[in-house]
C-alpha cells in the first residue's frame, strides 16, 4: 500500500506514542505496585451480613487494630447506608478497606485519594490506603445504587 | 413471504443531483427513522436542561426520584434511541442510494421500524411511570419492571433486523452490479459499525434476556456476569457511534469541499481496526472491579483498546488533510494555514465536520484514553469525568455530525429546500460551543471528586469552586438546548411546510465563494505534492499529540499524588 510520506511517519509516531501508553500500565503495575482491585474472596450476599462473617459483627467491631498504626476495616454497603460509618484512626494509620454488599451493587470512593472501587454483591472489594495528614476524609458511594443513593456516604476521621 | 420484492417491483425515482436512483421505499424508511430519531432528540434534550438545573445545586430543580427517573430516561433516549434511529436512516441510505441500488425487503424493514418504535415507547412509559429508577444501565440486582427488559430487547432486536436488511441490499447490490469497484468509503464504514452492531446487540441479549427472568423472578442473574455482558453491548454500541460518525465525517468532507482521502485505503484499513478491537468493550468499565485480574484489565485495556484508539488517530490525519489538499487545488495554496482560512466556515456541513473532529478528538479522545488507562481510571471512576468524556464524545461529536449531515439529506431525501439557512450556519456553533462548556465543566467537577448520576452533593466535602462548576455546566446545557432547538426548528419547518422540489445540483446550505464541489473532484487519488501537501495538517495533528502527551501525564502525576498507599 502507497501511504504519502507525511501520514506515513505521523502513523508511525502515533504507534510508537501508544506502546509508551501501554508500556507505562505495565511498569507502573508490576514494578511500582500501583495496581488496581484484583480478585480476592468471594461471599454469599444472603449471608454475609450475619456472623460468623466479619461483616455481621457488631457495627464498632468492624475496625480492627491489627498492629499499631494498621488497620483493617470490613464495611457492608446496603442501600442506602455503610455500616460502620464513621471510622476513626490516629493518623499515620494505614488502613485496608474490604467492602462489600448484601443488596445491590455499590460504590466505594474515599474523595480525593485512589481508594475507588465497584462494591458488587458476592465479592469483597479491597484497597489499602495510609492517612498522612489528619482531617475528616468523605467516602461516598459512588455507584447509583436506588433512589436513596445520595445519601449513602460515611467519614474516615483521621485524629492528629 | 410477499416482502421478497423482485426488481421489477421496486419503485425508483431518478435523483437529479446524482444521477442515481432513489428507492422509493428506502426513501420513505428513511424519512420515517430520521424524523423518529430527532423527535426522541428532542425529548432526551429537554430532560437534559431538567437534569443540568438539578445538578447546579442552587436551583435543584428536580425531586430526587424524578431526578434519577429523568436521568434513566435521557440516557435511554439519546444514546439508544436518537442515535439508533438515525443510523438506521443511515444504514438505509448507504446501502440504497449511495449504492444506486434498491431496499430488499422494505416489508421486513417497517417490521424493524415498529418493533424499535414499540420498545421505545414501552421503555419511556414504564420510566416516567416510575417503574425503573434503574438507570440505563440498569445493573442488576437492581430491578425494573418486566416491561423496561422487554422493551429494550424489541427495541434491540428490530434493531438487529434492520442491520440485517442492509447487509441483505449490499450484497443484492453487488450481486445486481449497481456500482462499480469497491464499496464507496461511507458504505464501507457503515459496514464496519453494522458488524460491530451485530456483536452488540448480541452481547445485549446475553445481559438483558437473563436480566428480564430476573425481573420476572424466573433466575437470578449474576451481578458480575450482568456487568461484563452489559458493556460488551453498552461500550461496543459506543464503536458503532464511532464508525457511523467517521463515515458521515468522511462524507461531511466531500460534500462541503470536495474532499476525499489521500490515501483511501489507509482510511478503509483503520475501519478494519474498529472491527479488530470489536471486544475491548466491556473491559475499560469494569478497571475497579473486583472480580477481574490485573492482566485481564492490562490486556484489554492496553493492547486491545489502542488498536481502536490507532484507527482513530488515523482518521484524525486522514479527513484534514483530505480537506486541505482539496482546499489547495482549489488555489488557496498561501502558507501553512490559507487553505484552513478560505474554508466555508459558514457552511453548517463544514462547522460541523470541524466542531465535531475537534470536541470528540481533542476533549473526547484525549480524556477517553487517559480514564480508560487502568490505574488512572481510580481517580475518575464514577466520577463527574465520566459524563465530561461522553458529552464531548458522542454527544458533541457524533450528534453535532449526525445535525451536520441532515441539512444535507433534507434536499436529497426530502426533497425541500432547506429552510432558515442563515440560522443553520450558526447552529453548528452553538449547540458545539454549549456542549464544550458542559463537558470542559463536567471534567472539572469530576476533578473535584464530584460523583456522577448524583442528586445530591454535600458541597462541603468538596473543594469551594465544585458548586460554581455545576452552575457552568448549567449555563453551557442552556447553550446546546438552544442550538438543539435551532436544528430542531430548521428540521421541521423544512420537512413538514414548503414545497416539494427537487434540486439540480449538490445544494449547499450557503452560497459559495469558493469553486463549486465538484471542481475539486478531476483530481482525486493522486499524490498530493509541492504546494497540494498537506503540510498545515501535519502541524495540526503534531500540536494535537503534544496536547495529548501533556494532558495523559498530568493525570499520571495527579494519580501520584492521590496515592498514598505505602
Ligand atoms: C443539550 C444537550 C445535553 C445536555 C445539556 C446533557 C446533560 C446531561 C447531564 C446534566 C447529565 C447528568 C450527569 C450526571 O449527573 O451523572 C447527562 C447524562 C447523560 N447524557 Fe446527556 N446531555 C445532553 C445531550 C446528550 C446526548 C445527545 C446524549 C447521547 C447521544 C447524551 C447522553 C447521556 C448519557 C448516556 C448520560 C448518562 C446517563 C447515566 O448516567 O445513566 N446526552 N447529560
Ligand atoms: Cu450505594
Ligand atoms: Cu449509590
Amino acid at each position: 500500500m502507497h501511504i504519502d510520506r507525511r501520514e506515513r511517519n505521523y502513523v508511525i509516531f502515533t504507534i510508537i506514542l501508544i506502546t509508551v501508553f501501554a508500556g507505562l500500565v505495565m511498569v507502573s503495575g508490576f514494578a511500582y505496585g500501583i495496581q488496581v482491585p484484583e480478585p480476592f474472596m468471594e461471599v454469599d450476599p444472603n449471608t454475609v451480613a450475619t456472623p460468623p462473617s466479619p461483616w455481621g459483627a457488631p457495627v464498632d467491631e468492624r475496625v480492627r487494630e491489627l498492629a499499631p498504626n494498621k488497620y483493617e476495616a470490613y464495611i457492608l454497603a446496603q442501600t442506602w447506608t455503610f455500616l460502620p460509618n464513621r471510622i476513626t484512626v490516629p493518623v499515620g494509620s494505614t488502613v485496608t478497606f474490604y467492602v462489600t454488599s448484601k443488596d445491590v451493587q455499590h460504590g466505594f470512593n474515599v474523595q480525593q485519594t485512589n481508594v475507588n472501587m465497584m462494591v458488587v454483591p458476592g465479592e469483597v472489594s479491597t484497597l489499602t490506603l495510609t492517612f498522612d495528614e489528619p482531617g475528616e476524609y468523605t467516602f461516598v458511594c459512588n455507584e447509583y445504587c436506588g433512589v436513596g443513593h445520595q445519601t449513602m456516604y460515611g467519614t474516615v476521621v483521621v485524629e492528629p | 413471504m410477499a416482502a421478497i420484492s423482485a426488481p421489477a417491483q421496486t419503485k425508483f425515482r431518478t435523483c437529479p443531483v446524482t444521477a442515481l436512483k432513489v428507492d422509493l421505499a428506502a426513501e420513505k424508511l428513511i424519512k420515517a427513522n430520521a424524523v423518529t430519531a430527532i423527535v426522541f432528540l428532542a425529548i432526551g434534550g429537554l430532560f437534559a436542561l431538567l437534569l443540568a438545573f438539578t445538578r447546579w445545586q442552587a436551583v435543584h430543580l428536580l425531586p430526587a426520584d424524578w431526578f434519577y427517573r429523568l436521568l434513566t430516561a435521557h440516557g435511554l433516549d439519546m444514546l439508544v434511541v436518537w442515535i439508533v434511529f438515525f443510523e438506521v436512516a443511515g444504514l438505509y441510505f448507504g446501502g440504497t442510494v449511495v449504492l444506486n441500488a434498491r431496499l430488499v425487503f422494505p416489508k421486513i424493514a417497517w417490521l424493524a421500524f415498529i418493533m424499535m418504535l414499540v420498545g421505545a415507547l414501552l421503555v419511556n412509559g414504564i420510566v416516567l411511570a416510575g417503574k425503573a429508577d434503574v438507570m440505563f444501565t440498569a445493573y442488576a440486582p437492581l430491578v425494573a419492571d418486566p416491561i423496561f427488559y422487554l422493551g429494550i430487547i424489541l427495541f434491540a432486536v428490530g434493531a438487529l433486523v434492520a442491520v440485517f436488511v442492509f447487509f441483505a441490499t449490499i450484497v443484492t447490490a453487488k450481486k445486481e452490479k449497481t456500482y462499480e469497484g469497491s464499496l464507496p468509503l461511507f458504505t464501507y464504514g457503515l459496514v464496519a459499525a453494522a458488524i460491530i452492531a451485530t456483536y452488540a446487540l448480541l452481547s445485549g441479549a446475553l445481559a438483558l434476556v437473563p436480566a428480564l427472568l430476573t425481573s420476572l423472578g424466573l433466575m437470578e442473574v449474576d451481578p458480575a456476569y450482568y456487568r461484563n455482558l452489559f458493556w460488551g453491548f453498552g461500550h461496543t454500541a459506543q464503536q458503532i457511534n464511532l464508525a457511523a460518525m467517521v463515515a458521515i465525517w468522511y462524507a461531511l468532507a466531500q460534500i462541503t469541499v470536495g474532499a476525499v482521502p489521500v490515501n483511501e485505503k489507509l482510511s478503509r484499513f483503520a475501519f478494519i481496526l474498529y472491527l479488530l478491537a470489536i471486544n475491548l468493550g466491556s473491559a475499560h468499565h469494569l478497571l475497579v472491579d473486583p472480580g477481574y485480574s490485573f492482566a485481564w484489565k492490562t490486556f484489554n485495556t492496553s493492547y486491545i483498546m489502542y488498536l481502536a484508539v490507532l484507527g482513530s488517530l488515523i482518521h484524525a490525519f486522514s479527513i484534514p488533510a483530505a480537506v486541505e489538499v482539496a482546499q489547495r487545488r482549489k488555489g488557496f495554496t498561501n502558507g501553512l494555514f490559507g487553505w484552513l482560512r478560505k474554508a466555508p466556515w459558514k457552511e453548517p456541513g463544514f462547522s460541523a465536520l470541524v466542531v465535531s473532529m475537534m470536541i470528540f478528538g481533542w476533549i473526547g479522545g484525549v480524556t477517553g484514553v487517559t480514564i480508560g488507562t487502568e490505574q488512572i481510571n481510580m481517580t475518575a471512576h464514577n466520577t463527574m469525568r465520566l459524563p465530561g468524556h461522553f458529552h464531548a464524545t458522542v454527544v458533541a461529536g457524533t450528534t453535532l455530525a449526525f445535525m451536520g449531515i441532515t441539512y444535507y439529506l433534507i434536499p436529497l431525501i426530502f426533497r425541500k429546500p432547506l429552510k432558515f439557512p442563515r440560522v443553520a450556519s450558526w447552529q453548528p456553533y452553538v449547540y458545539g460551543g454549549g456542549m464544550l462548556i458542559v463537558s470542559i465543566f463536567m471534567i472539572a467537577a469530576g476533578l473535584m471528586g464530584a460523583p456522577r448520576r448524583n442528586w445530591q452533593i454535600n458541597l462541603a466535602e468538596y473543594p469551594g469552586a465544585t458548586g460554581l462548576m455545576f452552575a457552568i455546566i448549567a449555563f453551557g446545557a442552556t447553550i446546546a438546548v438552544i442550538g438543539g432547538l435551532m436544528f430542531l426548528w430548521i428540521v421541521l419547518a423544512s420537512v413538514f411546510t414548503g414545497k416539494q422540489e427537487d434540486a439540480n445540483r449538490l445544494t449547499l446550505v450557503m452560497k459559495q465563494e469558493n469553486p463549486l464541489v465538484e471542481d475539486a473532484l478531476p483530481n482525486v487519488g493522486k499524490e498530493a505534492t509541492g504546494k497540494y501537501a498537506p503540510s498545515g495538517t501535519l502541524v495540526i495533528v503534531f500540536v494535537f499529540l503534544m496536547f495529548f502527551v501533556v494532558y495523559y501525564f498530568s493525570n499520571w502525576w495527579l494519580l501520584g499524588r492521590a496515592w498514598i498507599i505505602r
